[in-house]
């Protein structure tokens, strides 16, 4: 089961290398996104995770806010 | 007999009857706006508008 | 859309999967850096005026506002020690009695906005309810500082 974290943990994690992503549509990546964060829409995470991302690190994914 | 001395206000964007403007705290402001509807003008603008061209984008942007 | 993400990288076998819940608002929200076009673009946070004055509920009247006015503001935002905003005052509440504490003479829980309003919005709202200034807070209440109505303007003039 995911863990759910807060922005101060993001910064720990990212600290221990992990891979910040943003599963919000690229025109809104291209806006704003967190520094490091690559973006990773969530109709394109079937077909391109295991390609983009590094199974034997951390993920954090994010997008808009909890609404 | 007592006449009232004070006017209700309403919102200028949703006429819900307010007693000052959410966004400068006035009861006389021109633009006396609900604390709803300043949330809402806020948040709208946050968000990216969904691509025209594309009903994907505007699928996935819709959910969050 | 972020919890279906981690669960379906989980599924995907990714073992160790973060939901970062609150999300790039409230990043912004807490006033932190984030990269990107509007990045580039003048912010409330930016342009508000860090050196504005604070002074505390139980300070007196009479000694803030000769502290503000040597300093030539005419505004104060009222603070605790952890920099949460409690209350304003500007030149209407500043005349009032020297006696009073801050706590009495204060307009308490002023609106506030958050650090990452971009400036032209700012600017138009601004104008549009004839707000002179208002404070600028993170997400947890914490003061940024005071934008000016007339600094918001200028930049977002300076923008276009």
């Amino acid at each position: 089961m995911p863990t759910e974290i807060d922005r101060g943990e993001v910064q720990k994690l990212m600290d221990r290398g992990a891979q910040l992503v943003e599963v919000l549509p690229p025109d809104e990546y291209e806006e704003d996104h967190l520094p490091g964060a690559i973006s990773l829409p969530l109709r394109r995470l079937e077909t391109e995770a295991v390609r983009v991302l590094d199974r034997a690190r951390p993920v954090i994914v994010y997008c808009w806010d909890t609404a | 007999m007592n006449v009232p001395t004070t006017t209700a206000r309403k919102c200028s964007r949703c006429g819900a009857a307010i007693e000052t403007c959410a966004f400068c705290d006035e009861p006389d402001c021109p633009a006396i706006t609900c604390y709803r509807c300043v949330s809402v003008i806020f948040h709208d603008r946050l968000r990216s508008r969904p691509a025209a061209n594309s009903l994907l984008e505007v699928d996935a942007s819709a959910e969050r | 859309m972020s919890p279906r993400a981690a669960w379906r990288l989980e599924s995907l076998g990714f073992g160790e999967v973060y939901d970062y819940v609150d999300g790039k608002l409230d990043w912004m929200a807490a006033g932190l850096r984030t990269e990107g076009t509007n990045a580039a673009h003048p912010r409330a946070g930016d342009v508000a005026r860090k050196d504005v004055p604070v002074a505390g509920l139980e300070d007196r009247l009479g000694d803030v506002r000769q502290r503000v006015s040597a300093s030539g503001w005419d505004a104060v935002v009222v603070t605790n020690t952890e920099r949460v905003v409690f209350g304003l005052l500007r030149s209407k509440e500043l005349a009032k009695d020297a006696e009073l504490t801050l706590e009495q003479a204060m307009r308490p829980g002023p609106s506030t906005f958050r650090p990452h309003r971009a400036i032209t919005e700012m600017a138009e709202h601004m104008t549009a309810h004839l707000l002179d200034s208002s404070p600028i807070t993170t997400s947890d209440g914490r003061l940024v500082g005071l934008l000016l109505r007339t600094d918001a303007v200028r930049v977002a003039g300076e923008k276009e």
